[in-house]
């Protein structure tokens, strides 16, 4: 009998999770091809931001991410315990209220959570912390690296995405797809 | 949306407002309401090359600039800006 693989366990910052619902590959979302993949969670904090907010505003991949998040596809995590020294030197290194909570909830989960954010600071506090930050287009190599999505499809993502990111950004993580690098 | 505020000029700015109506022949109002735009795209580019560098988060700009994380986002969209 063939073993069912576990789907990888991902934390998304609000920017990787509104590119996540921004986009569409073959007449789907991007974040749709994530959840077939990723037990997505996120904190109370990213859902005010990216849904609640986003609804507020008018936002069609707000729109999206609250019908999903309806439907039970990714769930929410309130954080429900703040390292008080860890809460002082996270904000002592600029980070603001909804940054600490990705940090805290993220230290809840286990070692084995990705953290999906494409902000470089938090990437950098999270990385420092023994999380495991990961950027988002780094995480669709990493989809098609443990055999959950097909390279095509993973390059197509990447290819759309590109706008959103700087020049070699996108570039980098396609050489390694291929194996070029 | 658009809000009416009325601002108070020194000497300096008030002569280079006047300076620019004259030689660019359009009224005082707009001539501020460009300089008022540049001064805060300039801004914007500033965080944005903070944020780029690693040295604020995204939502330390949001809160530099008074957005949303949000709208901070739909902005640099509008201005094609990269998010990493």
């Amino acid at each position: 009998m063939q073993k069912r693989k576990r789907k990888i366990s991902t934390l998304f910052d609000s920017g990787a999770l509104i590119t996540s619902a921004k986009f569409h590959i073959r007449k789907k979302l991007i974040v749709d091809y994530l959840v077939d993949c990723c037990r997505i969670i996120i904190p109370s904090e990213v859902k005010h931001e990216t849904v609640d907010m986003g609804l507020l505003f008018g936002y069609q991949d707000a729109r999206d991410l609250a019908n999903r998040l309806n439907a039970g596809h990714f769930l929410v995590l309130n954080t429900t315990f703040r390292n008080n020294e860890l809460e002082s030197a996270l904000t002592n290194s600029g980070l603001e209220n909804a940054d600490c909570a990705v940090i805290h909830t993220c230290k809840q989960m286990s070692k084995q959570t990705r953290l999906i954010t494409d902000d470089h600071k938090l990437f950098i506090c999270a990385t420092r912390l023994g999380l495991s930050p990961i950027f988002l287009p780094d995480l669709i190599l990493l989809l098609v690296n443990k055999g959950w999505m097909k390279t095509p499809l993973a390059m197509e993502i990447l290819e759309t995405v590109q706008p959103r990111y700087t020049k070699g950004f996108i570039e980098l993580t396609l050489k390694r797809l291929k194996g070029v690098i | 949306m658009t809000t009416a505020i009325s601002i108070e000029l020194d000497d300096q700015l008030y002569r280079f407002i006047t300076y620019l109506q004259k030689s660019k022949r359009i009224p005082s109002r707009q001539v501020t309401i460009d300089l008022l735009k540049a001064g805060y795209h300039q801004q914007v580019r500033q965080l944005y090359n903070q944020y780029l560098k690693g040295e604020i988060t995204f939502r330390r700009m949001a809160k530099e600039l008074g957005l949303e994380y949000r709208q901070l986002y739909g902005l640099l969209e509008e201005l094609n800006l990269p998010l990493a």
